[in-house]
This record gives structure tokens, sequence and C-alpha cells, in this order.
């Protein structure tokens, strides 16, 4: 029985019109939901792939995992593994999978200077074959911009002046390479003397006593005529080789030396766009300060700290 | 329904622009106070961070800023602040200098607090060092300072105490940590008023209490997230148990203090000796 009765005309078929837009609704909205999914890729397959890394400093799940500055997956999963080492998982599309190489590496890159940290991968080797889904590749921890450019630094210029003080020592005349050519010289202008003087030995050696002398001192003759005819070939050759050293060491120099410029070079350049950054992030620091020392914000933030750094007993 | 949410919200966010309006910004000060006050402020973050050369750099900074502007407590200040950040980098000679400066007759008179923290923390600098007579007479200066109660007088006690553990006078070290755990002392210096005591009962031969120490200092290490010292905790609380013939839990204690030594050794950008203190 009908509590109310359907006098209006408008009324009649009210549930069938009720339930008709109500389906409607809620298939608009499913609908959305499922392109939205798609379009996010929640209903793309995608398959796991681990890395180790010594910390987990910087990677946080959700993290994009990108290849050529394309997405091809996130960070899905992280753990420790048995030796406090940080195990993670990131989920690739399968469409980029065959993309990625058996020796394809991860690192940890920042997008732009100041960008959010990103994992960037990178292919592997052509002949290898594709990576399998479950399987585990490297991990590089990058650095920043500024690390970058000053770890360069610090490796290329010592590596330079050791090169230039090489090339110096190997040009200097009282220098350890060029002083032992010298000796060889002399050395082998004492050897030539020693055998004149071992030829005018053996003419003048007693009869007696040259039976058993003799076979000993023509050894010995031997030997310096083996010596001298090594340092005839040595002092023949020598110059040569010493032109074409020299030529070398040139090279070596000039190289040095335009790397070293090509340091100086790109350095100013460099220290600009540093000091940019630096001076956007001091900028960006004020407004902070100043947002943090306004009400609300100061009954949430810690007060800036003063006076002494702790110190105890036992430090 | 959202008319009326936009109705009721209005007044609010009205009054809000009006009160931020009311505001404005602090006057500008001269450059080389702005300097002064921004090194300061890098300066703490860094030691916060465990960044030690960048805090050496900007606390040096401060140092001389001050210096130019004649402003002796602050200078002292940042002087006493650089000595630390440089003993924590493991550089003594360059912390004993500043705190020499600051001691010196010759330097201008800052106040007393700073000069007798600069005493305590030279003190602690020379122990660190193996230099017990020279730590004993910084000690004195220190004392001689504080002339009321200040804030330092628990950790010369404790110091006094590791003097005494050092020469053998393990009654006299647990006396005088007991007395900083009877006070009303901060954690830093009740934890290490806490283990010393812990070293001393046990090197007395009282197990049952060096262990007692030596957990209610892992307590407070553990709040204070002094790794270094955890370990230390955890071994002391370990050799405890082993003597009092709990074997089992001594080696669980053993293994804990293992891997807190190697994740702290594992952990990257370590800086200076002391750099997790």
């Amino acid at each position: 029985m009908k509590l109310l009765a359907d006098k209006d005309e408008r009324f009649k078929g009210l549930f069938v019109k009720v339930s008709l837009f109500v389906l409607l609704a809620v298939l608009g909205v499913s609908l959305n939901l499922l392109f939205s999914g798609i379009k996010k890729g929640f209903f793309t397959p995608k398959s796991a792939i681990n890395f180790v890394a010594g910390t987990g400093q910087d990677i946080k799940v959700g993290m994009p995992v990108k290849l050529n500055g394309f997405k091809i997956g996130t960070v899905s999963r992280m753990g420790m593994d048995d030796k406090a080492q940080a195990r993670v998982e990131m989920l690739i599309e399968n469409r980029y999978l065959s993309l990625l190489k058996e020796d394809a590496v991860v690192s940890l890159k920042k997008e732009g200077v100041i960008g959010d940290s990103i994992l960037e991968a990178q292919r592997g080797s052509e002949g290898k074959k594709p990576l399998q889904p479950g399987a585990s590749i490297m991990f590089e921890r990058g650095g920043g911009l500024d690390q970058i450019a000053q770890d360069l630094r610090d490796r290329l210029y010592p590596a330079l002046d050791e090169i230039n003080k090489l090339l110096k020592d190997a040009n200097d005349p009282k220098g350890d390479v060029r002083q032992t050519l010298g000796n060889l010289r002399q050395f082998s202008a004492e050897m030539r003397s020693t055998r004149a003087r071992i030829d005018h030995l053996l003419d003048q050696v007693n009869e007696g006593v040259a039976n058993d002398v003799r076979p000993t001192l023509r050894a010995v003759k031997q030997a310096a005529e083996g010596t001298e005819a090594i340092i005839v070939k040595v002092n023949q050759e020598l110059p040569g080789l010493l032109k074409k050293t020299d030529a070398s060491i040139d090279n070596l120099r000039q190289t040095s030396e335009s790397i070293k410029a090509a340091v100086d070079n790109s350095a100013p350049q460099l220290s600009g766009f540093l000091g940019e950054t630096r001076g956007l992030v001091s900028d960006t620091r004020n407004i902070m300060d100043s947002a943090s020392t306004s009400w609300p914000l100061k009954n949430m933030m810690q007060p800036p700290e003063q006076g002494l750094v702790k110190m105890d007993s036992h430090d | 329904m959202i008319e009326r949410a936009l109705n009721k919200s209005v007044p609010p966010l009205l009054l809000l622009l009006l009160l931020g309006a009311c505001g404005s910004a602090p006057p500008r000060q001269p450059a080389v106070m702005e300097q002064v006050k921004k090194a300061d402020q890098a300066a703490y973050r860094a030691v916060r961070d465990g960044d030690l050369l960048r805090a050496r750099e900007l606390f040096r900074q401060s140092m001389l800023l001050n210096q130019s502007l004649d402003n002796l407590p602050a200078s002292a200040m940042a002087a006493i602040n650089l000595s630390s950040v440089n003993h924590k980098l493991g550089d003594d000679a360059a912390a004993l200098a500043l705190l020499d400066h600051v001691l010196s007759d010759a330097a201008p008179l800052y106040p007393a607090e700073l000069r007798g923290t600069a005493a305590f923390r030279k003190a602690i600098i020379l122990v660190d060092s193996g230099k017990p007579v020279e730590a004993e007479t910084a000690l004195q200066s220190a004392a001689m300072e504080c002339k009321q109660q200040c804030a330092y007088a628990p950790g010369m006690n404790n110091l006094r105490a590791r003097l005494a553990l050092d020469k053998g006078d393990y009654p006299a070290a647990l006396t005088l940590s007991k007395s900083v755990i009877n006070a009303s002392a901060e954690k830093e210096e009740l934890a290490n008023a806490q283990r010393t005591a812990a070293t001393a009962e046990s090197a007395l031969g009282q197990h049952d209490a060096a262990l007692t120490h030596y957990l209610a200092a892992l307590e407070l290490d553990k709040e204070l997230g002094q790794s270094t010292r955890i370990v230390v905790d955890l071994q002391g609380a370990a050799v405890a148990m082993e003597k009092l013939g709990r074997k089992a839990e001594a080696e669980a204690y053993v293994r804990r203090a293992m891997a807190a030594a190697e994740a702290a050794r594992s952990l990257p950008g370590k800086a200076g000796k002391n750099s997790q203190h």
C-alpha cells in the first residue's frame, strides 16, 4: 500500500527517473575515475626492479624514475636489508622495461639546480639482454652541481700540477731524467777507458800468472766490449729518443695547459651561476625567516638558536 | 550550500587581511649587523646539520665581524663556539689557541661567565688530550670565574670525576658523579654522570649498581640521540651483565652495541672525531 498517493502527473515513474539519474551519475563518476586512473598509469602493467643503496638518504617512496627525461616508473617500496643497507623496489612500466639492459644503472640526481631528487636510469650496453622483471640493477649516488664542480676542480688541479711538475723535472738539466742520461754518457766514456786499460794489462801480464789470469781478463774484456756496444747503440739512438720525448712532453704540456685554461674559463661562469643560485636561496631564506617570525607561523616554529654551541664534560 | 559556506568564511578572511595590514617589516639594521646575524644563524644551522667545516667558517666570520665592531661579549662567544667546532673536527691546537685568547690577560676583559666557560671547555679538551695537570689548572680557573651557581657547575664535577677515574680514585669519582645525579643538571651532564658512576661502580666490583647506572645512561643518551655514547652504554651494560652471570642478555647487548657502532660508522658525511656529538 502506498503511503502517499501520486496525484501529480509529474510524480509518475519518479523511482525509475531517480534511479536512472543516480545510475548515470554513478556511471559518470566511475568513468571519470577510470579515465583518471588510465591517465595516471594505475592500470598500466608494471614490473618490479630492485637495487641496493648504501643509505636510503634522499630516496622516497613515490619518487619518479626517469629515462632520458621521460618518467618510466616510480619507487614503490623501501626497506632495510640484513646488512643495514637500503633495499629499494621500483615499478617500471613494462613498455619501457625492454629499453633497459642487464647492466643498466640508476643514479640519484636533482632536476635542475634546486629541483626535486629523481632517479635517473641509464640504459646500459647495447649488446646486453633486456632487463627481466624482478631483476636487480646497480645504483650510484650522483652529486649536486656545486659538488660536481668542486669535485672536478679538486681532482683535476692536483693531477695537472703533478703533470707540470713531472714535465719541468724532465726538462730540468739538474732533474733526475737529464742527470741519469748525463751519467750514462759519462759511464760510456769511462767504459771505453776501462777497455783500453784491460788491453794494456793483457799485454803486460806476466807469463807466470798468465794462464790463471788471462781467461778472467778476457771475460772482463768481452763484458766491457758488450757494454760498450750497448752504450754506443744507446748513444746513437738517444738523440732521436730525446727529440721524441721532448715532442711528447711539449704535447703533454700543451694539453695540460689547455685543460687548465678550460677549467679556468668555465670557473667564472660556474661561480656566477652558483652565485645567482646562492642569491636565490638567500632570498628564499629571507622570505622563510620573515614568514616564520610572523603570526601564526611563529607559534609553530622553533625559535632560532643563539648563545653557546653545546659542549659537555664528555665531548 | 556553497554560497552559505562562502558567506561564512568571508568575514574571517577579511579580518585576517586587516590584521595583516597592521604588520610591517622590522626596521632594517646596518649591513654588518645583518651579516653577523646571518652568519650566526647559518653557523648554528650548520652545526645542527653536522656540516662542521661550514660552521667553522661561519663562526670565524662572526668572530671577526664582532671584533671589528668591538662587540666583546659576542666576539668571545663566537670564539668559544669556533673553538668547540674545532675540537669536534679534531683540531685541538686551534681550539685551545682560541680559548687561550679569551682567557688571556692581554686580551680585553670578557664577561666572567664567558671566561669561566672558556676555562671549562679548555679543561675538557686538555683531559681529552691526556693532560690532567693542565686540565686541573684550567678547572680551577673555571671555578674561580664561577662565583655563584653557574651553568657549567655540574659539568665541572663530571670532569673532576673523569680525572679521578683516570687516577684510579674510584670512590672519589663515584661521589662526584653522584653529586651531579642528585643535583638538577641538564640531561647531557646527567647522562655523563650516570656513565661515570657506572664505570666507577664496575671498577669497585659493584656490578648490580653499575648495570643500573648504565641502563639509566642508555635511556638518557637515547633521548639525546648520542650514538657513540649509546654504544659505550650498551657495552658497559653487557660487561656488567656478564659479571652478574646473565650471559644470554649480555650477548644480546653486545650484538646491539655492535650494530649501533657499525651503523654509526657507515653514516655518510662524518667529519671530525666528534661529529655525532
